[in-house]
């Protein structure tokens, strides 16, 4: 399940956009990435057995972990030593911070998506992340390039 | 599925209370990063933007030291009872003890100096003078045979901030900059937007020599080495830019490339240096292929520096009129120091216990040899030490003048207030004490 973006939960949904959720299907993968929803939330889900294998995909990927961040970035701190090279690679940091941007730590007022707060990687802006835009071009650049192997998705 | 328990609540953003500073300077290596905003509640760092984790213990003084908790501050000075014990005693104590200490040498031999303020280092350096004594500097192995090169090959420094804009080729030589300078790549060397790489690490190649691959390759290739052929390696690499050649080997082949279709070249040399057979000639091969690349395209050769005023301690001896490339008070490498008889060692912001080999620390033991360690934080050394004069931790406690790894002065900022003295006031004192005394006036 590493390297999830909104599209690929999106497609294990039902797709019926039958609003039961409270939203559309769309919206509830993008909830379920940012863990704002459960699997289970999704009553279709649960009454019909053609999603059944689905759901367990979806539910090994946000089921009980409580170790995901809201990107679905998982971060291992015992590895990270604060390098900041993630935040450096990340296209959307970098365009929400201009002093990032020059080689600098963003300013406070800035909102990069990742930010490194007391030795450690830190998501300040999970919404921006490419991971949890519709459409966005795939983004594994975070992960990818840390050198520490800090960083998984789920 | 309530948010709170899908998303771990210390990897969320909090933006701490407290009163913002802004803009310090990071005492924890080299780069002296000057980005780090600080969070303060009561005179303490309750949160630091942009520090690596090894500069975060700076600021939190040691005691949130992620890899090594047992550095935390040093409290009050100290002498060795003869059980072994810390005794405490005044700093006034402490002042006379250590003058005493080094007016009963027979030689004065001093470790460290790269982790001070630039006036301590200049103070510290009359007390070098004064005594004639011996200097193994934290970094020695590194720069020593660093400013001995570029005594034989005179050569320009670019600043970081220009490699960050012009270089597209960078090669670390015996240098791994995750380990010795963490915010290095991502800042200036590798990751960085330049206005030659506007694509940054897309646009830039990067190479590293090792034995062995390492972290490194994340982001740079391997250029195989050994200790024992690293020299050549270089004069090959250096006799391929010069004369061209038709059969580069296979493992030179992608930096030769590179170097070719690169408009500026940055070469960073680490104290892996040391680790070849030859660290004097291999450094001197590694400015004659940075001089024979600038006959083609500007290259800088920079050293990668761990201890943050360790360019500022070169660059203080050579105001003080000692030459490191020449002078034989300046040593390279402290595991070639053999404890004499009528030694006196004083440590100074560095822990060289923690390098020193079994026979050197049984050595000083039963010759009786006195260690006096000024530092700011616990190590081998403070607790190895007959004398121990705690002082403020520049950058953190205390200001003061540093010179960047690239030779770029940075005044670093108190942050926090401390009762301690500074490194230049307890070496003050001790001098003055050693100045009034009547057979040393
Ligand atoms: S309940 Fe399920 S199927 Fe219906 S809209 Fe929500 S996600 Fe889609
Ligand atoms: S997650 Fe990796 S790249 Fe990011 S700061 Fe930590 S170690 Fe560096
Ligand atoms: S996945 Fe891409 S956009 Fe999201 S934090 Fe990582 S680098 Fe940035
Ligand atoms: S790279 Fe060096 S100067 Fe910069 S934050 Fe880390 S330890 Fe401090």
């Amino acid at each position: 399940m590493a390297d999830m973006k909104v599209l690929d939960v999106y497609r294990l949904l039902p797709r019926t956009n039958c609003r039961q959720c409270g939203m559309v299907c769309m919206a509830f993968a993008s909830a379920l990435l940012t863990g704002k929803a459960k699997p289970e939330d999704c009553p279709p889900f649960a009454e019909e057995e053609k999603y059944a294998e689905a759901l367990q995909k979806l539910q090994e990927a946000f089921g009980d972990k409580g170790e995901r961040e809201a990107t679905g970035l998982s971060i291992d701190r015992d590895k990270c030593d604060g390098c900041g090279i993630c935040a450096a690679v990340c296209e959307i940091s970098l365009e929400k911070s201009q002093e990032l941007a020059n080689g600098k730590g963003a300013r406070r007022f800035e909102s990069p998506v990742i930010v490194i707060v007391d030795g450690l990687i830190t998501i300040k802006n999970p919404d921006a992340c490419r991971r949890m835009v519709p459409d966005a071009p795939t983004c594994n650049a975070c992960v990818d390039l840390c050198p520490s192997k800090a960083l998984t998705f789920l | 599925m309530p948010e709170e328990s899908i998303i771990k609540e210390e990897d969320r953003f909090h933006e701490a209370k407290g009163e913002p500073f802004d803009s310090a300077v990071c005492p924890g290596c080299g780069c002296l990063c000057e980005d780090i905003d600080l969070t303060l509640e009561n005179n303490r760092v309750v949160q630091a933007f942009h520090a690596c984790s090894w500069g975060l213990s700076k600021f939190h003084l040691g005691h949130r030291f992620l890899r090594e908790p047992k550095h935390a501050k040093l409290v009050f000075p100290a002498r060795k009872e003869p059980t072994g014990g810390p005794l405490p005693v005044s700093y006034e104590e402490g002042y006379e003890q250590a003058a005493a200490f080094l007016l009963q040498a027979n030689r004065v031999v001093f470790f460290g100096l790269c982790q001070m303020t630039f006036d301590a280092q200049l103070l510290a350096i009359s007390l070098i003078k004064h005594f004639n004594a011996t200097v193994y500097p934290s970094e020695g192995m590194l720069l020593t045979p660093f400013f001995k090169a570029l005594k034989q090959h005179p050569a320009g420094i670019a600043t970081q901030e220009e490699i960050r804009q012009l270089a597209t080729t960078i090669v670390f030589w015996g240098a791994n900059p995750l380990h010795s300078c963490p915010r290095l790549s991502p800042r200036y060397a590798v990751f960085a937007a330049g206005i030659n790489a506007p694509e940054r690490h897309i646009a830039r190649k990067a190479f590293y020599t090792d034995p062995y691959e390492n972290d490194t390759g994340f982001f740079a290739l391997r250029i195989p080495i050994t200790p024992e052929n690293e020299v050549d390696r270089a004069k090959e690499l250096t006799e391929i830019i010069e004369e061209g050649s038709f059969s580069v080997p296979k493992e030179l082949d992608a930096l030769v490339k590179a170097i070719e279709s690169s408009p500026f070249v940055a070469l960073f040399v680490g104290r892996g240096i040391a680790y070849s057979a030859t660290p004097d000639a291999l450094m001197e091969a590694l400015f004659a292929l940075r001089n024979a690349i600038n006959q083609k395209k500007p290259c800088v050769l920079l050293p990668v520096i761990s201890d943050f005023n360790a360019m500022g301690f070169y660059l203080a001896l050579i105001q003080s009129g000692i030459d490191p490339a020449e002078s034989p008070q300046v040593c390279a490498d402290l595991l070639a120091y053999q404890p004499k008889k009528g030694d006196t060692l004083i440590c100074i912001g560095s822990d060289p216990f923690w390098f020193f080999s079994d026979a050197q620390r049984e050595a000083i033991q039963s010759l009786y040899i006195p260690v006096v360690s000024i530092s700011s934080l616990q190590n081998q050394t403070t607790h190895a030490a007959d004398l121990v004069l705690p002082v403020a931790l520049t950058g953190v406690e205390a200001e003061g003048l540093a010179y960047r790894m690239d030779g770029v002065p940075i005044f670093l900022r108190q942050v926090i207030p401390t009762a301690q003295p500074t490194d230049f006031t307890v070496l003050k004192a001790i001098q003055e004490r050693i100045l009034t005394e009547p057979s040393h006036g």
